[in-house]
């Protein structure tokens, strides 16, 4: 058998701050990192639990785009019209233009974002040429194809609906990291805090939050950093920062829920009630819901729906049918196992959300605990960077990337937005 | 024995291949096992963790952790492995692996404690406080939080007056209130 390799966590070399609201030009963060769970030989690594956390952002510049197919040396030369790409070609440049195929509604059914130009890419992008009125489709990527390609990939970005979610200038955002009962939540929390925090040097100073301890605050203190005094829960750990948004400041507020905060089920619970952005990873516990202990224990499970399978959970009465939800818009991500299995519940128990006013990222598969840390903090990232669900949801696709599995994740909601 | 670690393969399959690894006489058998153990699939962890026990793994990973002549790998897989089976029995191992020249298999190790029972590994703890290695003294943290005695409150108060790390200093904050 081949040694496992280590997987050490890149850097997620972050992005920027958008300087408007929904950037033009979409375009391809240097994103994220972390290690997929898929190896050598067939095997799936078990992969390094204890890695060094990832680091991340970075200020924008002003003017920079958020997702462009430039910035590859070989895409670049094919722009300038020193090359073209053909079938036949492989490799990392060839997957951003598979990318940007699907994501303009060109889909690759059969192979995905695969990096390798065969016979489906090639065909696709026909189609592409064809639909752009480029005559003849030639089905190669030419300097003219890929400024083409680039554009209609733009225009069919969705984002999350930013100008209600930051309306009052503050991000209030839950993250939420189930138990395990081995013990695999503990890296990640370590990861999400490093994360958000850094280490404590200059090179590596996370997304840039500062934890802030409410317990003692006054009034005057919380509202500085963005907490409202009349929600503020003085037991929680929460982290803060000011983020740019259309030209605006704002102010981020990210609450940490752990197994180790007491009461964990019933605050998670209220950030899914009240909150614009709430983000869980965890367990998955069979589609029912997110859990803050031991899966033998009815106490910590916030009860969404009914398990895909019988006999493996305990679980109390239905939790979703007891929160009052918000009218407001909000964005929740669920890392896990077939959180998908949520999102009938999400939107058909509570009355008041919709589409409208719901929007989902859930996995469609089994994930791995290495990545929930590196999930979440892609999530938070994207969201105040202001990046579009498809940028978010591809960094996603990168972390958590199986052998011989095309997507494990699904944004939904969203076509309306 | 690829099954039980391939992700294309059907879930059931890999935990039949999972379970039927209890009785393989395979000296493999262990090692696959072990790196199964990242799955976050409940029913599949759990066969591994049961054909672990049936192979008798725990007494194999005790004997791992703190041997030297055991490559690096194997000795955290080994920490790793003891987390997941929980065995009492573990603790003192697992406490004497906090010294390990490599930080990789003390960060396990500090981490299997938190899980296996931190209580007979106080003292090894408190001194893992001061690790050079941030992780170790972060999972040390986490690992006194449930050694509810004064003597770990005291230590970990003293070590939040001087830690200077933000993730560390959470850690230590999270132990305070838990032993409050």
């Amino acid at each position: 058998m081949a040694p496992i390799p280590e997987l050490k966590s890149k850097p997620i070399a972050i992005p920027k701050p958008i300087t408007e609201a929904k950037p033009l030009t979409p375009a391809k963060a240097p994103v994220p990192t972390a290690k997929p769970a898929a190896v050598k030989d067939g095997f799936t690594a078990s992969p390094a639990t204890l890695a060094a956390p990832p680091t991340t952002t970075q200020p924008a510049k002003a003017g920079e785009t958020l997702y462009t197919l430039k910035g590859d040396a070989t895409l670049d030369q094919v722009a300038s019209g020193t090359t073209v790409l053909n079938k036949g070609a492989k490799g990392e440049p060839v997957t951003k233009v598979q990318e940007a195929l699907i994501q303009a509604g060109y889909k690759l059914p059969k192979f995905g974002a695969d990096g390798d130009f065969g016979g489906e890419t090639q065909t696709a992008l026909k189609k592409f040429q064809t639909d752009a009125g480029m005559k003849p489709p030639s089905g190669v990527l030419d300097a003219q194809t890929l400024k083409g390609l680039e554009a209609a990939a733009a225009k069919k970005l969705k984002f999350p609906e930013y100008d209600k979610m930051f309306k009052d200038g503050v991000l209030n955002s839950t993250i939420g990291v189930g138990y395990d009962e081995a013990g695999y939540h503990k890296p990640e929390i370590n990861k999400i805090v490093t994360g958000l925090v850094g280490d404590g040097t200059a090179a590596n100073k996370g997304q840039g939050y500062t934890q802030f301890d409410p317990k003692n605050a006054t009034d005057d203190q919380l509202k500085k950093v963005g907490i409202d005094p009349t929600k503020v829960d003085r037991d929680a750990q929460y982290f803060v920062k000011t983020f740019q948004h259309d030209g605006k400041d704002v102010k981020a507020v990210v609450k940490l829920i752990t197994p180790d905060t007491p009461n964990a089920k019933e605050k998670f619970a209220k950030a899914m009630a009240e909150d614009e952005m709430v983000t869980y990873a965890g367990h998955g516990r069979y589609g029912s819901g997110p859990d803050f202990d031991d899966i033998n224990s009815t106490a910590g499970n916030v009860v969404l729906g009914k398990p895909y399978e019988q006999g493996h959970v305990k679980l109390g009465d239905n939790d979703l049918k007891k929160m009052q939800m918000t009218n407001d818009y909000q964005l929740m991500m669920f890392s896990g196992c077939t959180t998908n299995k949520y999102l009938d519940d999400l939107r058909s128990v509570p009355k008041n959300k919709n589409t409208k006013n719901l929007d989902v990222v859930a996995s469609t598969d089994l994930l791995y605990w290495n990545n929930m840390g590196d999930n979440a903090l892609t999530q938070l990232e994207g969201v105040t960077s202001g990046r579009s669900m498809n940028e978010i949801q591809s960094n996603l696709e990168r972390i958590n990337k199986q052998a011989g599995k095309k997507s494990v994740w699904t944004a939904d909601g969203f076509r309306d937005n | 024995m690829a099954t039980v670690l391939d992700d294309k393969a059907p879930r059931a399959e890999r935990i039949k291949a999972a379970k039927a690894l209890a009785t393989s006489k395979d000296v493999m058998a262990i090692d696959t096992l072990v790196r199964t153990l990242t799955t976050m699939d409940e029913e599949l962890r759990d066969a591994v963790v049961t054909s672990l026990k049936a192979l008798n793994a725990g007494a194999v990973f005790e004997a791992r952790v703190v041997d030297l002549k055991v490559p690096q790998q194997q000795r955290r897989e080994a920490a790793m492995g003891l987390r997941c089976m929980k065995l009492p029995s573990s603790s003192v191992p697992l406490a004497n692996a906090l010294k390990d020249p490599t930080p990789e298999v003390r960060r396990e190790a500090a981490l299997a404690l938190s899980m296996v029972g931190p209580v007979p590994a106080e003292d090894a703890l408190i001194a893992a406080l001061a690790d050079p290695d941030k992780d170790v003294r972060y999972y040390a943290a986490d690992a006194l939080a449930g050694v509810k005695s004064p003597k770990a409150k005291e230590a970990i108060m003293a070590r939040l007056a001087v830690e200077q790390n933000p993730t560390v200093k959470y850690a230590l904050t999270t132990a305070k209130n838990k032993q409050e």
